[in-house]
């Protein structure tokens, strides 16, 4: 009995998609592994570790695969390195389309910073997962009533904003966001995670949160946090009153997405079956419903060539505005 | 040796760790000059070798801590544990974590005096079932197979 | 009131009873096992729980949440190992009393203090809930910065009997606890480009090392010598004098537990620790603690327990989970279209009911199956040497190894197993060295975030009420002994003097 084998069994006997035993499972895959991709286990490998939001988004994408693919899924939790230790365990794995990343811009980051095993040109997209707008939101008693107000003030004063990790996917938004909108760049602030910047923003510890609009989602209704503009080419649908930053003339999009990619290597026609199955299992009910209710963007599931092509423009971006900053020379 | 030795060795060797320690601060990555806002990221580690070094010097001296007996030398079973333990995982990744533990559950429980590989063999089998029921069938945890798992599975 | 009784009326549902029961059942033995905690399983049930009606997903999630906190104090007590972070405080004096044989006695007060601060957070959820949330938004970094040097403040006291290695020990803890990413810089620290000590290092396999393997090897000194365990009494339960005893230690931790488990960026393990610093305060018998004191497994397991309700304010009332399992939960609640927010409660209450009513019932479940289990689990200490330590072993690996999948996790609890054993040797305890590592990383990070705030200006810590209460609490702390030691004294000369002036 091989271990990888039975690492997605929960979902399976949850919902009954896969019924074949895993014991055959584990006897027949060299016999099969020529026939059909896929025919024996797909690894998930993500850096969050089990519970974290990509090992969920990961988890919830499974509920469907097993039924679509005919074959199990397995998540692979790699933390560390902020990534690099998921990349590195891919690299070391055969490039036959059985290992595929969840990722995030952070992977990107830590490619462009030179931490990892692997460079940005290895990486081949098979289809997004999610696609979250980053909004400019304010505390209830904060000055700024709205978006001209902010950038405005913004303009002659240094503000303070909460960002999760300095030289992170946060922190590079938030740079790119100033020189875009011709503010003086803020003072960033480092936090946890998105529950403490909601907080310090209502509390008034910091000027300007950039959230997700689900992170802060109660206390825009509860009138605790004000969101100012949202930092996409589209308003968001809970937020129509908000102006994005297309009606502001603003070229300044930012979100934090979470895409499926393999490395490079993988046959064509792998890459292929991964895309339409992964899109197929994220159309799911489950997953649409995930989608829905964690607050991300209805159109998250995209293909390989528009993933490709955001990956491409975030990774032209990131460089850019970690040269700016001094972290890459 | 008189009592107190003991405490000036310990004191000794807690200083000469702060003292790599300390160095080893002197390699973190600078910060970008974009970047600096605040306190750096050596300070606080430094800050806290300080403290360590100076109780070293008090327990040295033993104020606020009364000397302490030289402790007898260890005793030989415990290094040889110590050793299977380290065997434990150079077998682990020869033939991976459940036949690995299955091992050190007969050998470490000869080891501590039980003389009936019978009984140790059944209740091995027994345990190693039982975690691995719980860890991999009932939550889908993945293990190291070793090197011999990864000649025999795919 | 409706909605309360309707919420109630779910435990009459065999149904739903069922699942409160399986969940209870399971959350205890994940929270035994070391490396599996309630969060990893929450997690990976995850998906299970889509498949169920909203009030059975929840009562389920809420149920292993709850009794996987309980679960963690069961290994700690029996084998030294604690089987969920928050249980590391437990050890301290859980094992200590196992090994006098009093096993019996210290699960069953486990079990009884963990029910009384599950069910007191969870009152305090159903009535102050949306008042209690409010407060966190009046904890930002510097309030953090000023609790976590109230809770820093006792270490010296913690442990050994010696101050000063005391404070060495936390000051290796708070050491250990800068390894990794600064938040504040971004600078990697003593991560020797290992990519799992970017995260800082893992706290359950150090708590494995320093505890399991460092008896492990402890044993083996005693090696051949007969193991003098009184068996009579390791099964006994605790008696009413012994609940006595422990009363103020679980009426304080109760409150405290469970404000900290409402604040979000603290949690189960934070509470029990400061908690056991504080049943030391407390008590009238402070020597005990450290040689298996009673009140020391009541503090941190009611603490413990409260803080699960107490984590749940900031989740269901503002959206913020305070802890990973909270977050999954959270997840959970999302999925099934849940939107928690202050609104919950005047939404939504059949839920939130249904939620708290499961709550109760898992805290009451457990207390029943942890005292009628604990003569059964306490026999576990009587188990022959040559079988329990090559189990706790293996325990320790598979557990160390499950959750972050990771070979460096394993040579860390070997690392921390031979630390351990060290430090006894040489007279210290690592239970400063634990509070350094929990505590150390909030001290560091909210200093530097609040100077930040603050434009590098330290006195601007002075214009925060908050921060000046807790740093005037952590002083009056530290120095009331010197100052009831003082008012003794003049009592005393001002008794006596009278007697003396008289011609």
């Amino acid at each position: 009995m091989t271990d990888r084998m039975t690492a997605s069994r929960l979902t399976r006997r949850a919902f009954a998609a896969g019924s074949t035993a895993a014991l055959g499972l584990a006897l027949a895959p060299r016999a099969r592994a020529q026939d059909k991709f896929p025919s024996r286990v797909v690894e998930v490998v993500t850096h969050a570790g089990v519970g974290g939001g990509t090992d969920i988004t990961a988890r919830m994408m499974m509920v469907h695969a097993a039924g679509v693919f005919q074959t199990e899924f397995a998540v692979v939790n790699k933390v560390g390195g902020s990534g690099a230790a998921a990349l590195a365990y891919a690299n070391s794995r055969p490039r036959d389309g059985y290992t595929i990343l969840l990722i995030t811009q952070t992977h990107l980051l830590t490619m462009l910073q030179g931490k990892a095993p692997v460079k940005y040109e290895e990486i081949v997209a098979l289809a997004r997962a999610t696609d979250d707008p980053q909004v400019v939101m304010v505390g209830k008693n904060s000055p700024y009533k709205t978006a001209q107000d902010l950038l405005a003030a913004a303009k002659t004063k240094q503000l303070k904003f909460g960002a999760t990790q300095l030289g992170g996917v946060d922190h590079l938004a938030i740079y790119g966001f100033a020189k875009k909108s011709g503010i003086q760049q803020p003072t960033a602030i480092p936090f946890r995670g998105g529950g403490d910047i909601v907080i310090n923003t209502v509390g008034g510890n910091i000027d300007v949160g950039m959230l997700n609009y689900a992170e802060a989602e109660s206390q825009i209704k509860a009138g605790d946090v004000r969101a100012l503009l949202t930092l996409a080419p589209k308003r968001l649908g809970p937020l129509p009153d908000v102006p994005c930053s297309k009606d502001l003339g603003l070229d300044a999009n930012y979100s934090t997405v979470r895409g499926f990619v393999a490395l490079k290597g993988v046959p064509e026609e792998n890459l292929k079956t991964l895309e339409q199955g992964l899109i197929k299992a994220m159309q799911g009910q489950m997953y649409a419903s995930y989608i829905e209710t964690s607050g991300q963007s209805p159109d998250s599931v995209v293909g390989r060539a528009a993933w490709q092509k955001q990956l491409d423009d975030f990774n032209a971006e990131g460089l850019d505005a970690l040269k700016g900053l001094g972290l890459v020379k | 040796m008189g009592r107190g030795a003991t405490d000036r060795r310990v004191a000794g060797a807690t200083i000469l760790l702060c003292a790599i320690v300390y160095a080893y601060t002197y390699t973190f990555d600078e910060v970008p000059a974009a970047l600096m806002g605040g306190l750096g990221a050596e300070l606080f580690p430094r800050l806290v070798l300080w403290t360590l070094a100076i109780l070293a010097v008090l327990l040295a001296l033993h104020v606020g801590s009364p000397p302490m007996d030289a402790p007898a030398p260890i005793p030989r079973p415990v290094w040889i544990a110590g050793g299977a333990m380290l065997l434990y995982v150079g077998v682990l990744e020869l033939i991976g974590m459940w036949p690995a533990s299955a091992v050190a559950l007969v050998g470490l429980g000869w080891l501590w005096g039980e003389r009936s590989l019978v009984k140790l063999s059944i209740s091995a089998v027994m345990l190693t079932g039982a975690l691995n029921l719980v860890f991999v069938r009932l939550l889908g945890g993945s293990f190291p197979k070793g090197l011999l798992g990864a000649l025999v599975g795919p | 009131m409706d909605a309360f009784l309707a919420g109630m009326a779910i435990l009459l549902d065999p149904y739903m009873l069922g699942v409160i029961l399986a969940g209870t059942l399971l959350g205890i033995i994940v929270g035994a096992l070391p490396g599996i905690s309630g969060s990893t399983t929450t997690a990976l049930l995850l998906p299970l729980t889509v498949t169920m009606t909203p009030g059975a997903a929840l009562a389920f999630l809420g149920s292993i949440y709850c009794a996987a906190n309980f679960g963690g104090s069961i290994t700690a007590i029996l084998i030294n190992t604690p089987g969920d972070p928050s249980a590391s405080a437990t050890a301290f004096d859980g094992y200590p009393m196992a090994k006098r044989g009093e096993a019996g006695k210290a699960l069953g007060i486990s079990a009884i203090s963990s029910a009384i601060g599950g069910i007191f957070s969870v009152f305090v959820l159903i009535v102050a809930a949306p008042l209690l949330a409010r407060m966190a938004y009046e904890f930002g970094p510097p309030e953090y910065f000023g609790l976590a040097v109230f809770g820093l403040s006792m270490v010296a006291m913690i442990g050994g009997e010696s101050q000063v290695k005391n404070l060495m020990s936390a000051c290796l803890g708070v050491l250990l606890a800068t390894v990794g990413l600064d938040l504040t810089t971004g600078v990697e620290r003593f991560t020797f480009g290992v990519y799992s000590l970017s995260d800082g290092i893992e706290f359950v396999p150090v708590l494995i090392g320093l505890f399991a393997i460092a008896e492990m090897l402890e044993q083996a000194t005693q090696h051949g010598v007969v193991q003098d365990y009184i068996r009579l009494t390791a099964v006994k339960l605790p008696t009413l004098a012994d609940f006595r005893k422990c009363a103020k230690s679980i009426a304080i931790s109760s409150g405290i537990g469970t404000f900290i488990g409402a604040l979000p960026a603290l949690g189960a393990t934070t509470a029990a620790m400061i908690c056991y610093n504080e049943s030391k305060r407390w008590s009238k018998y402070k020597d005990e603690f450290g040689k298996g004191a009673i009140e020391g497994v009541a503090g941190p397991e009611a603490a413990n327990n409260a803080a699960v309700g107490g984590a749940m304010v900031p989740t269901l009332a503002l959206g913020i989970p305070g802890s990973t399992t909270t977050a999954i939960i959270l997840a959970g609640l999302i999925v099934q279209g849940v939107r928690p927010g202050p609104h919950l409660f005047t939404e939504q209450p059949a839920l939130l009911y249904i939620v708290f009513s499961s709550m109760l019932a898992a805290n009451l479940l457990y207390l029943v199956l942890g005292l009628g289990a604990a003569k059964l689990f306490a026999r576990l200490t009587l188990v022959p040497a040559a079988y329990l330590w090559p189990a706790v072993f293996v325990l320790s690996m598979v557990g160390a190894y499950a959750p972050n999948q990771s070979m460096s996790d394993i040579w860390t609890v070997l690392i921390f197993g031979v630390v351990g054993f060290l430090f006894r040797r040489y007279g210290f305890s690592p239970a400063p060295l634990i509070m350094g590592l929990v505590l150390g990383k909030m001290v560091e990070e909210s200093l530097k975030q609040s100077l930040l705030i603050f434009d590098q200006n330290w006195l601007m810590f002075l214009t925060r009420p908050i921060v000046v209460g807790l740093f005037a609490v952590t002083l009056i702390g530290l120095f009331a002994p010197f100052l009831a030691r003082a008012w003794t004294r003049t009592r005393k000369r001002w008794r006596t003097s009278p007697a003396g002036d008289l011609p």
